[in-house]
């Protein structure tokens, strides 16, 4: 293995580690560095672990000569830049830290800090990140070797130390998972909550903008078509009818998630027949499948009705069947039924690309679109979502990459009697 | 002669539902760009059904509703691009066609609303 190879295998997954945006050419500017300064890091490790374990010179006089020879070059005009300028901070940082403990331990987190906040200085341009990541690993550093020392039996012989290391990268990579995954969590909530403060209104307003002129291209177009046309005008007809759906579809989709945010959308319960409206979305979709797609029915006998608003419902797990054909190029999209206790359960599982453990938060965030190149604005799974939790409901989703996607809709069977009822609904935009 | 009131300030929206009206159904539809408007052809014409959109230069469609009702009483029907975002009285509106309109909805929920 090369060390170019080495520093990749430090760096797995490096998008899917790092709570904030990445850069779109992060992976080859972080390339690029390894090529032209990966040597002086893998010289500077190996430097500091042959000082640690040897202990030729004192940790602290490591630090000091690092430290000055970085401030003198800075210094000098002759290496510039913010990674200098953080390496003479981290540095001194260090080196009080190491005086205080006077152990190995700066050197290590050293070691690993100045690849990881190169990495994600180089990632996200941004200060912050680097800062979260020098901290968490200088907390590492200081844990395992400032601990040890209390304990002097407990300190390991120097030749071993080195495997400490090893430990401390596995301990800090799993740190480091553990709080992208969080700090996911808490982007899309907050993404979430950004939407809800400042987006609603705009979205609503938007929406009636786009709605009022597609009313009279639609309902024109909707009238033309009983008129005598030819084949190939009807043809035209037909095309504007149909895009201008499509176009009505996403505004419904935006309007749903900006009333879904804000609580606005209040459901119709009524008495639901889960089997028959799996066959209707089952229907529907058919005509949109490619040959290689089989799209496969497995419904309960004996189900019972569901209390529920069965537009809403219907919109939902249509949402969720359009987006598994979406990602699906050939085998199966299997919507099964069942009851499990007092709840209704609907699996749509698929054979499609399947979705990253680490990216499966991310699919029911609004607006985000795991593959770049799929149409749509990516709403579809958020509103799923909402609107099955409205229910009081969940969705969850079971993804192995390569293998398909399962997503799970578990419904209560009784609502609470608190909705008002609303006239009849008759829509010209959506289909019921 | 049955007589069908709608309410509505966009010009491209009157002449649609205009044209729906005549070429789905027998009625004679006739026309009001602001709620002030419409409570004069109210009173001269006692129309059989209102049709309403929710946003009004002078007054909003649930006002007006209960304002036309008042001096005359028939089916209404509310029309708004705001889709899901009101909740009106469903003992005031008779039916809520969301834009953009489906012509043969709209016959359909006028063919039901004379007939009450």
């Amino acid at each position: 293995m090369t060390w170019r190879r080495l520093f990749d295998s430090l760096l797995p997954d490096v998008e899917n580690l790092l709570p904030v945006p990445v850069q779109e050419n992060a992976e080859t500017r972080i390339r690029q560095y390894w090529a032209s300064h990966g040597w002086q890091l893998v010289l500077g490790e190996v430097i500091l672990w042959a000082a640690a374990t040897f202990q030729s010179l004192q940790p602290t006089w490591v630090y000091a000569l690092l430290a000055g020879f970085i401030a003198v070059m800075y210094g000098l005009g002759l290496w510039r830049g913010r990674t200098a300028l953080w390496l003479v901070g981290s540095t001194v940082l260090l080196l009080v830290h190491g005086m205080m403990v006077n152990n190995l331990g700066a050197v290590t987190s050293l070691t690993f800090i100045v690849p990881y906040t190169i990495a994600g200085m180089l990632l996200t341009g941004r200060r912050r990140m680097t800062v979260q990541t020098a901290c968490l690993l200088a907390f590492w550093g200081s844990l395992i070797y400032g601990v040890l020392p209390i304990f002097p039996q407990l300190h390991p012989p120097n030749h071993i130390v080195i495997s400490y290391d090893i430990l401390l990268a596995v301990f800090t990579f799993q740190m480091l998972r553990f709080l992208s995954q969080l700090a996911v969590e808490i982007n899309s909530e907050y993404v979430t909550a950004e939407i809800r403060g400042q987006s609603q209104h705009f979205l609503a307003r938007v929406s009636h903008e786009l709605r009022t002129p597609l009313n009279s291209v639609l309902g024109f177009a909707k009238l033309m078509r009983r008129a005598d046309l030819d084949e190939r005008h009807a043809e035209y007809l037909r095309q504007i009818i149909d895009e201008g759906e499509h176009l009505n579809r996403l505004v419904s989709d935006l309007l749903d998630s900006a009333h879904l945010a804000t609580g606005k959308l209040i459901l119709q319960i009524e008495a639901c027949d889960v089997n028959a409206l799996c066959i209707s979305v089952a229907d529907e979709q058919r005509p949109a499948l490619v040959e290689s797609i089989a799209l496969k029915l497995n419904l309960a006998a004996n189900l019972p009705t569901l209390q529920a608003d069965r537009v809403r419902l219907r919109q939902a797990v249509a949402n969720l069947v359009s987006n598994a054909v979406k990602y699906t190029e050939r085998g199966e999209i299997v919507i099964t039924t069942g009851q499990e206790g007092d709840r209704i359960r609907i699996d749509i599982r698929d054979t499609g690309i399947g979705i990253p453990e680490t990216q499966q938060a991310l699919v029911f965030v609004p607006f985000v679109q795991l593959n770049p190149r799929q149409i749509g604005v990516g709403l579809g799974l958020d509103i799923a979502l909402q609107l099955v939790r409205l229910h009081g409901g969940d969705i969850t989703l079971t993804s192995q990459p390569g293998q398909g996607s399962t997503f799970t809709i578990t419904m209560p069977m009784i609502q609470p009697a608190h909705q008002t009822p609303l006239p009849p609904r008759i829509q010209g935009g959506e289909k019921t | 002669m049955i007589v069908i009131l709608y309410v509505e300030d966009h010009a491209p929206a009157q002449l649609l539902m205009a044209a729906i009206v005549a070429d789905l159904t027998p009625y004679t539809l006739i026309s009001a760009t602001t709620g002030a408007e419409a409570e004069v052809l109210t009173r001269e014409y006692r129309p059989d059904a209102y049709i309403l959109d929710l946003d009004l230069p002078d007054t909003d469609g649930i006002t007006l509703a209960r304002q036309l009702n008042a001096i005359h009483a028939a089916p209404t029907i509310l029309v708004s691009a705001y889709a899901e975002s009101i909740q009106p009285d469903a003992s005031l509106i008779y039916a809520y066609l969301a834009k953009p309109l489906d012509p043969d909805d709209v016959a359909q929920t006028l063919r039901l609303a004379v007939q009450l």
